[in-house]
């Protein structure tokens, strides 16, 4: 869990320490739909997945992020 | 970047979402130490953007501006329905395609400054028309082709606008790489986010030229890297280099490289090696396509390769910043990036297969036009090249001469040499005043004559010992010296032991206080190397073949790297 928050905090631009399974567009303002995208792009190249259209739109907040990847087969390790 | 330069301008309008491209570009540029700015146009709105004369475009005053249209923007509907329009049609839908865009550029020439790089459009990996595209007239790839052509046509004759292959770009790629179809139907997205690193990579190859940033010098290692193997070890026979699978890399390399030599670039070498072995190669090998006049400045030495480099900077008057090195050796590679950071130093391949792919893929010596100057520039510079070597030979001939401890020594004929002596006579054919041949006895009874001296000449350096390598014969009556015969061993000339031998006969003469030497040159098919040495040392002719000397006033100096010794 703690790389998957280092990824997506990085393009966020945030602190990795403070993305909660609940942070989203609305408690981050950085997190606009280009940002989103960006998100899209960078966990498939570090996860070598590639995302269904469904699964992008299905992220709402950090959470779903990594409920797709745990669908996906990863292990993402509490912190 | 200490005195806060102005940044480079890069304004960027597209067809679809292409503002993922800013960061990439930004790092791309400072990855060259270039500040710089972008600003992208509003979504899809590069036709109002540039044709309205007071959009943000003009006042962000651009250096450079990018206009990126795809395919699919341009062809719209007409993509799934080609196959369905008559032949007449579609090439009216063609030439309408292509006045839309060169209309875009002229109005851009004549509100824009800067440069203008436009796309050109991407031919598809399928067809609607299948498999027939090419069996019909005029099919939809025939159609983006006809766009592709027209555009570089329009501006061709524009110095400021370039087309940027982005076909061909993609194709290098892998054009199903370059597309993301879910980016596409989520945000109209036309190029892979995945891609936009490697495409600000290829605008570099336009923004170093623009920003002087382009280099001007390749310097190239030679064993390994012009050739296979090592010359010193294997010789010119034993390289790797023509027509065979292990010689034709190095070959076609070569191949390459001349063509940047009429593209303007200039040649350099920068070699640890036997200036001999190597430049036997360069002259005389029959698959060498780079010969010595493609070469600007050559270094073939045992120095280090980052005092070569400095020299040939110096030596071809321009800066390290402007040289790129290839070297097949790593330690050598990791040296200059320590060392000579301003020099570009390649990555080179282990697989000497990859050399030409390595090369070709480098935009460092890409240049926005080729004059005619810049075609002849290689050859200009090894013309130069060729003049200073004469300059500079005799500085560096004397500190090589110095440094080989060179000792002559001069002394009678005794029982022991004179078998030697003989048979010089009968062997030495270039550096030779008269050629006589002479048996042991005809030099012993020359010997006894009472008037005919006998003297022989050894040499040895540091590196060992010649023997004995000279002799001659000078027949004395009256106040006049005749030298009969004065011959020297091939393998010790170009060390002015020919002078130093003749010097110390006039001194002998002088001592003697004989009035007059009498020198002869009887001229041979092959000794040429001799003809001139009478005449250099003061000399009158005197009739044919002979010359004469007042010893009187004659200079015997003696060169400063010659220690004589005699008896």
């Amino acid at each position: 869990m703690h790389a998957l928050k280092a990824v997506v905090a990085k393009v966020l631009g945030v602190d990795p320490s403070f993305l909660v399974l609940e942070s989203s567009p609305k408690t981050i303002a950085s997190w606009d739909s280009m940002a989103g995208l960006k998100m899209i792009t960078v966990l498939e190249t570090e996860y070598h997945v590639e995302f269904t259209m469904d699964e992008v739109l299905s992220v709402k907040k950090f959470g779903d992020i990594a409920d797709i990847l745990r669908l996906r087969g990863l292990v993402l390790i509490p912190d | 970047m200490s005195d806060s330069p102005t940044p480079f301008r890069i304004a960027l309008l597209s067809s679809f979402t292409f503002d993922g491209i800013v960061d990439e570009l930004r790092d791309a540029c400072t990855s060259i130490g270039l500040p710089s700015e972008c600003w992208v146009a509003p979504y899809n709105q590069y036709q109002q953007t540039i044709l309205d004369e007071t959009s943000q475009l003009y006042r962000f005053r651009p250096d450079l501006t990018i206009l990126f249209v795809d395919y699919r923007s341009v062809f719209g509907d007409a993509l799934w329905s080609w196959n369905e329009m008559k032949i007449e049609d579609r090439k009216n839908v063609a030439d309408q395609k292509v006045k839309e865009l060169t209309d875009l550029i002229d109005a851009w020439a004549s509100r824009g400054s800067g440069t203008l790089l436009v796309h050109n459009l991407e031919i598809p990996t399928s067809s609607p028309l299948g498999i027939l595209e090419t069996k019909d007239e005029f099919g939809f790839h025939d159609a983006i082709r006809g766009v592709d052509a027209g555009l570089a046509a329009h501006v061709r004759h524009l110095s400021n606008v370039f087309v940027f292959d982005f076909d061909a770009f993609m194709g290098a790629m892998g054009k199903r790489a370059g597309f993301d179809w879910k980016m596409y139907y989520l945000a109209d997205i036309k190029f892979n986010p995945k891609a936009t690193r490697a495409l600000a990579d290829a605008y570099l190859g336009y923004i170093k030229p623009l920003t002087s940033r382009n280099r001007k010098c390749l310097v190239l290692d030679l064993d390994n890297t012009l050739w296979g193997g090592v010359v010193g070890e294997a010789g010119s026979h034993g390289i790797e280099l023509g027509p065979t699978p292990t010689g034709r890399p190095f070959w076609e390399f070569q191949k390459y490289l001349k063509s940047f030599v009429a593209r303007g670039v200039i040649l350099a070498i920068n070699s640890k090696n036997n200036p001999d072995d190597a430049l036997d190669v360069l002259r005389n090998h029959p698959y060498m396509v780079l010969r010595e006049d493609q070469f600007a400045a050559i270094r073939m030495n045992w120095e280090d390769k980052i005092a070569n480099m400095k020299a040939l900077a110096e030596e071809i008057n321009i800066g390290l910043d402007s040289m790129v090195f290839f070297d097949d050796d790593p330690f050598n590679r990791a040296l200059m990036r320590e060392l000579l950071p301003e020099v570009l130093t390649l990555e080179v391949p282990n697989d000497p297969a990859k050399y030409v792919s390595a090369i070709s893929e480098m935009t460092d010596f890409n240049i926005l036009q080729l004059t005619e100057e810049d075609r002849k520039k290689g050859s200009l510079y090894a013309a130069e090249r060729k003049r200073r070597d004469v300059r500079g030979q005799h500085a560096s001939l004397e500190d090589f001469l110095k440094q080989l401890e060179l000792v002559v020594r001069v002394e009678a004929a005794t029982d022991q040499t004179i078998p030697r002596i003989a048979q010089l006579t009968q062997k030495t054919n270039q550096f030779t005043m008269t050629t006589r041949r002479y048996t042991e006895d005809d030099i012993r009874r020359m010997r006894e004559s009472g008037t005919t001296a006998v003297v022989a000449l050894s040499a040895s350096d540091r590196f060992g010992d010649h023997g004995l390598t000279g002799a001659a014969m000078v027949t004395q009556e009256g106040g006049v010296w005749t030298i009969d015969s004065l011959l020297l061993s091939c393998r010790i000339l170009g060390k002015g032991i020919e002078n130093v031998f003749l010097s110390h006969l006039i001194r002998e003469a002088q001592r003697a206080g004989a009035m007059e030497i009498v020198g002869e040159f009887i001229p041979t098919a092959k000794n040429s190397p001799a003809e001139s040495l009478y005449r250099d040392s003061g000399f009158r002719a005197h009739g044919p073949n002979h010359w004469r000397l007042d010893v009187t006033n004659a200079k015997t100096d003696i060169p400063p790297w010659i220690t004589l010794l005699t008896s």
